[in-house]
C-alpha cells in the first residue's frame, strides 16, 4: 500500500519540488540582497533600537532615512510576495482533490479494496502519506517565504498586517493541511476531480476570507489615546497592527475619521483637548496570533479527515 | 452540438456567474464608498488640477493623497491577488475541455455521429471562448473601476500588479490561460496533468512579459539640476524605473530619488556644481498604449495555442 501510494504521487511531489526548487532560486539570490541591504542602511539596527520605545519625537533619531533607502529598492517586492498566499490552495488543488476523486472516477479503489486491503487502511495510508508530504512542503515554503519576507514586512507596515501574516510563520502550514483535508473530503463527496477541485477552491476562498475578517477579534483589541498637540507621539516602528484611527475632540465627536493628527505646540488648528485613538493589537501578538490561525485550520483540517475517513469507510461503493 | 457543448458546461458557467456576483457584492458597495471619498475630501479635483506640470514648487500639496492611499491601502494589496483570476479561469474553463472529454473517452461518440473533428472542435472553442470573454471583460471593467481612485492616489496605474488587474490586460490574460490549457488538453490529454500544464505555462509566461515590459518602448529621461527649489510632480503618475544623482562627468554618484539643494544655501551645498539628478521612466501617458501592447501579446499568444490546439484534434487525438 506504501508503495502503491509512492507510486501513484511520485510525478506529483517531484513537480512540487521542482516548484519549490524555482521558488528558492528566485527567493535565495533576492532576500540575501535583501538582508544585506537591511542591515547595511542601518535599517535593521535602528529598528531593534527604536522598536523598543514607546513615546517619540520626530526630532528623535529616527529610522526615516534608512527605511526611505530600503524601501525606494525593495518595497516593490511586497506585492509578488501577497501571491504566496496561494501556494496552499495548490497543493490543496493537486495533491487534495485528486486524492480520492481520481480513483473513484476511474474505478481503481475497487481493485485495491478487493486485494484484502480495507478501506481503512488504504484511506490511513494514502491520507497519512500525502498529507505528511504536503506538511513538508509546506514547511518548506513556509519557512522559506517567512525569512525572505520579514524586511519588507517589516519595512512596509509590519508583519502583523493583512496578507503579510498570511504568508509568514506557520500559518501557511495550518492553510496547506486544511486546504488538502478539503480537497479529500470534497473527493468522497463529489467523486469526480473536477468538481472536487473547485469545491476545494471554493471552501479555500470561503474558509480564508472568513477567518481573515474574524482575526482582529481574535483577542479583544487594546487602545491607545494620546493628544493631538504635544511633542511626542507614539513610535511608529513598533509594528503594532493598527485596526483603526481615529482623531476626537474634547466632547469625543470625531472630528478626522480614519486617521491620526500629531501637531507640535502650539497649534492653533486644534484644540489641545483633541486626541488621538488608536485601536490596535500590539505587535508582542504575532506568534500568538500564528498560533490561535494554525490552530483554527488544523483544527477544521482534522474534523474534514475525519469525515473524509468516514465516507470512504461507508458511502462510496 | 451546440447544446451538448451548453449540456457540458452550464454548471462551469453558473459556477462563474456566481464567483462574479459574489466578487460583486464586496466590490460595488466599497467601490461606491472609496470613491465618494474621492470625490467629497476634494482630492479628485485637486489632483485633476495639480497633475498637470512637470515640475511642482517644493512645498506643493499632495492633495492629501498619501493619506488617502494610507486609508485605503488595504484595497490595493486585496487587487494584488486578483492576478489570479485569469489563471483560475484557465485552468478550470480551459485545460478540461479537451483533456475530459479525451480522459473519459467520451469524444468518440460524438465523432462517430457525423459530427466533424473540425466543427467539434470549432463549436466548442467559440462557445466557451465568447463566454470567457464575456466574463474576463466584466471582471476586468469591476477591478478596474473600483480600484480608479487608489491607482490615480498611489504611485502610478503602472506599478506592479495595479497594472496587471485593471484595462484590458486581464482580459488578454484570460484568453490567453484559457488557450493555454486547451493546448494542454490536447497534449496531455488527462485533467490533472494539463492543469498543471497551465498552471506552469501561465506563470512563465506572465513573469516574462512582465519582466519584459519596461521596455516595451524606449523609456524617457527625466534630468533636473541639484540646485533649485522645484520637485519633479509625484501625481503625473509616471512609472519610475531608475533614478539616480550624477556627477558633471556623467557617472553614477548613488541611487537616490533627488538631492537637492534650495538656490538661498548654494554656498552649504554638499554637491558639485553641475550635478544633477536624472530619472528614467515611462510616462503616465503611455498607460493604454501599453496595455494595448501587453493584451495584444497575450492575444496572440493564445491565436497560436489555440491553432496548435484545432491541428492536434484533428490529426493527433485517436
Amino acid at each position: 500500500m506504501t508503495w502503491l501510494t509512492w507510486r501513484q504521487h511520485r510525478k506529483q511531489f517531484l513537480f512540487a519540488i521542482i516548484g519549490l526548487a524555482v521558488l528558492a532560486a528566485v527567493l535565495v539570490p533576492t532576500g540575501r540582497s535583501q538582508y544585506r541591504a537591511f542591515d547595511g542602511s542601518g535599517l535593521a539596527a535602528c529598528l531593534r533600537t527604536m522598536g523598543e520605545t514607546i513615546d517619540y519625537r520626530l526630532a528623535d533619531t529616527d529610522c526615516h532615512e534608512p527605511l526611505e533607502r530600503f524601501s525606494a529598492e525593495y518595497s516593490g517586492d511586497f506585492a509578488p510576495a501577497v501571491l504566496l498566499i496561494f501556494l496552499p490552495l495548490l497543493v490543496g488543488l493537486f495533491f487534495g482533490a485528486p486524492m480520492v476523486a481520481r480513483e473513484v472516477e476511474r474505478g481503481t479503489h475497487r481493485l485495491v479494496w478487493t486485494q484484502g486491503t480495507t478501506r481503512l487502511r488504504w484511506a490511513v495510508t494514502k491520507f497519512g502519506l500525502v498529507g505528511a508530504g504536503a506538511l513538508l512542503l509546506a514547511a518548506a515554503y513556509a519557512a522559506l517565504a517567512s525569512w525572505w519576507l520579514y524586511p519588507i514586512a517589516v519595512a512596509h507596515a509590519g508583519r502583523f498586517d493583512y496578507l503579510a501574516f498570511d504568508v509568514q510563520g506557520i500559518a501557511p502550514v495550518g492553510y496547506t493541511v486544511f486546504t488538502v483535508a478539503l480537497g479529500t473530503f470534497a473527493g468522497t463527496v463529489w467523486q469526480k476531480v473536477l468538481p472536487a477541485m473547485a469545491l476545494t477552491l471554493v471552501g479555500f476562498v470561503g474558509a480564508r476570507v472568513a477567518v481573515e475578517l474574524a482575526r482582529p477579534n481574535f483577542l479583544p483589541p487594546v487602545e491607545r489615546r494620546f493628544p493631538v498637540v504635544a511633542y511626542t507621539f507614539p513610535n511608529p516602528m513598533l509594528s503594532d497592527w493598527i485596526l483603526d484611527r481615529n482623531v476626537y475632540d474634547a466632547s469625543g465627536q470625531v472630528i478626522v475619521p480614519g486617521g491620526d493628527v500629531f501637531c507640535d505646540p502650539p497649534c492653533p488648528e486644534y484644540d489641545p483637548a483633541a486626541y488621538n485613538v488608536h485601536l490596535y493589537q500590539p505587535a508582542g501578538r504575532f506568534w500568538l496570533f500564528q498560533f490561535i490561525e494554525a490552530g483554527l485550520f488544523v483544527a477544521l483540517a482534522a474534523s474534514l479527515l475525519a469525515l473524509a475517513v468516514y465516507r470512504v469507510r461507508r458511502r462510496i461503493a | 452540438m451546440l447544446w451538448l457543448t451548453w449540456r457540458q458546461h452550464r454548471t462551469h458557467v453558473l459556477f462563474a456567474v456566481l464567483a462574479l456576483a459574489a466578487l460583486a457584492a464586496v466590490l460595488v458597495p466599497t467601490g461606491r464608498q472609496m470613491h465618494r471619498v474621492f470625490v467629497d475630501s476634494g482630492l479628485s479635483g485637486c489632483l485633476d488640477a495639480m497633475s498637470r506640470a512637470e515640475f511642482v514648487p517644493e512645498d506643493a500639496t499632495d492633495c492629501g493623497a498619501g493619506r488617502f492611499a494610507d486609508r485605503y491601502g488595504l484595497f490595493g494589496t486585496v487587487a494584488i491577488v486578483f492576478a489570479v483570476l485569469p489563471l483560475l479561469v484557465g485552468m478550470f474553463f480551459g485545460a478540461p475541455l479537451v483533456a475530459r472529454e479525451v480522459e473519459h473517452g467520451t469524444h468518440r461518440l460524438v465523432w462517430t455521429q457525423g459530427t466533424t473533428r473540425l466543427r467539434w472542435a470549432a463549436v466548442k472553442l467559440s462557445l466557451v471562448g465568447t463566454v470567457t470573454l464575456a466574463l474576463a471583460v466584466a471582471y476586468a471593467e469591476l477591478v478596474s473601476w473600483w480600484l480608479t481612485p487608489l491607482a490615480r492616489a498611489g504611485a502610478s496605474r503602472f506599478s506592479s500588479l495595479t497594472f496587471d488587474v485593471v484595462g484590458v490586460v486581464p482580459i488578454g490574460y484570460t484568453v490567453f490561460a484559457v488557450a493555454a490549457g486547451i493546448a494542454a488538453g490536447t497534449v496531455w490529454r488527462r485533467m490533472v496533468p494539463a492543469m498543471a500544464a497551465t498552471l506552469v505555462a501561465f506563470l512563465a509566461t506572465r513573469v516574462a512579459v512582465a519582466v519584459a515590459r519596461p521596455h516595451f518602448l524606449p523609456v524617457r529621461e527625466r534630468r533636473f539640476p541639484v540646485v533649485t527649489d522645484t520637485r519633479p510632480n509625484a501625481l503625473l503618475g509616471d512609472w519610475l524605473l531608475d533614478y539616480g544623482l550624477y556627477a558633471p562627468d556623467g557617472h553614477k554618484l548613488r541611487r537616490v530619488y533627488r538631492a537637492s539643494c534650495a538656490p538661498a544655501a548654494t554656498e552649504s551645498c554638499p554637491y558639485l556644481p553641475g550635478s544633477y539628478n536624472l530619472h528614467t521612466y515611462q510616462p503616465a501617458d503611455r498607460f493604454w498604449l501599453f496595455q494595448h501592447i501587453e493584451a495584444g501579446i497575450f492575444a496572440a499568444l493564445a491565436v497560436v495555442l489555440l491553432a496548435l490546439a484545432v491541428h492536434r484534434i484533428r490529426r493527433r487525438i485517436a
